[in-house]
């Protein structure tokens, strides 16, 4: 098994099967977090793509400052950010044009999510948690979706996200707070 | 009520333990590949920013043209204010209005 050094300069070599390695080993971190703050499966595979095609074009330029795999983190949650900034931009010319279908309803509003990793008995439950996950502020949702879905510490969230530890404390607090609050009001119209 | 909403809210909360990993597509490593060899580039998106430069530069073209078309119509009061001008100064120190006679 080759370290991260020896994967890296494998790949800068040209080696295929050394980016395959690279790929088996983080495909499910890359696809998992990128469905969890996008919450939609096609749009989850297209990031990804663009993660391991960022990774391959830019691997010579990783310093070893941070380990692979927060470095790979950062591209993952950089391209989402990213494709949520065009989705919103979408969404405001879509009200500035008036784009309204026969409905009245908004051509750009995002369709209804379900987990694929959730379990049966779970399903609704969590399909409103991802409603009420996708109305947190990005920065929250990234914190929570790392803490709660990708299990990581405290410590590399906020190397991911280029912060202090207490500001990630922060961060999964009010999102927490957040959640409730937006699950108080579902349920109290329900 | 109260009780009901919070253990439903507890629920909807907890609900997120139950998430296992998903997969992708097994076969979007040769995607992966084929857009690599292929040499094809991201495509560009167009933010925000982007939207704000063409509309800069709309604006700007525009400018440039109301004044371009500004100051080329007001040539031709300016060619007849001149030509009044030296008409006056022909009267004052020749006492001879047609000025054209004197430059040739």
């Amino acid at each position: 098994m080759l370290n991260d050094r020896e994967l890296i300069k494998a790949i800068l070599g040209g080696n295929e099967a050394a980016f395959k390695t690279l790929y088996t080993i983080y495909k499910d971190m890359v696809y998992n977090t990128a469905l969890s703050i996008l919450q939609q499966q096609i749009e989850a595979e297209d990031i990804s793509q663009d993660v391991f095609i960022e990774i391959h074009k830019s691997i010579g330029k990783f310093r070893h400052n941070s380990s692979l795999k927060t470095w790979i983190y950062r591209i993952t949650i950089t391209k989402c950010y990213d494709y949520l900034k065009r989705q919103k931009t979408k969404k405001r010319f879509a009200q500035l044009t008036s784009l309204f279908n026969s409905e009245n309803k908004l051509v750009y509003d995002k369709p209804h999510f379900e987990h694929p990793g959730v379990t049966l008995e779970n399903k609704e439950h969590a399909s409103v948690l991802f409603l009420a996950i996708s109305k947190l502020p990005i920065k929250q949702q990234t914190a929570f979706t790392l803490s709660k879905i990708e299990h990581l510490s405290y410590k590399e969230i906020a190397e991911i996200m280029n912060t202090t530890t207490s500001s990630v404390e922060s961060l999964i607090f009010r999102a927490t707070r957040n959640l409730r609050v937006t699950l108080s009001e579902y349920y109290k119209n329900e | 009520m109260g009780t009901l909403n919070n253990k439903l809210i507890d629920e909807t909360v907890n609900s997120i333990h139950s998430i296992q990993r998903a997969e992708m597509s097994p076969f979007l490593f040769n995607k992966i590949i084929n857009r690599i060899k292929a040499g094809i580039p991201e495509p560009i998106y167009y933010t925000g920013a982007w939207f704000l430069r063409i509309a800069v530069t709309g604006v700007v073209i525009i400018s440039l043209n109301a004044i371009t078309i500004w100051s080329v119509t007001k040539q031709p009061q300016k060619q007849v204010n001149e030509q009044m001008e030296l008409h006056k100064i022909a009267q004052e120190y020749f006492g001879n209005d047609n000025v054209t006679s004197y430059f040739y």
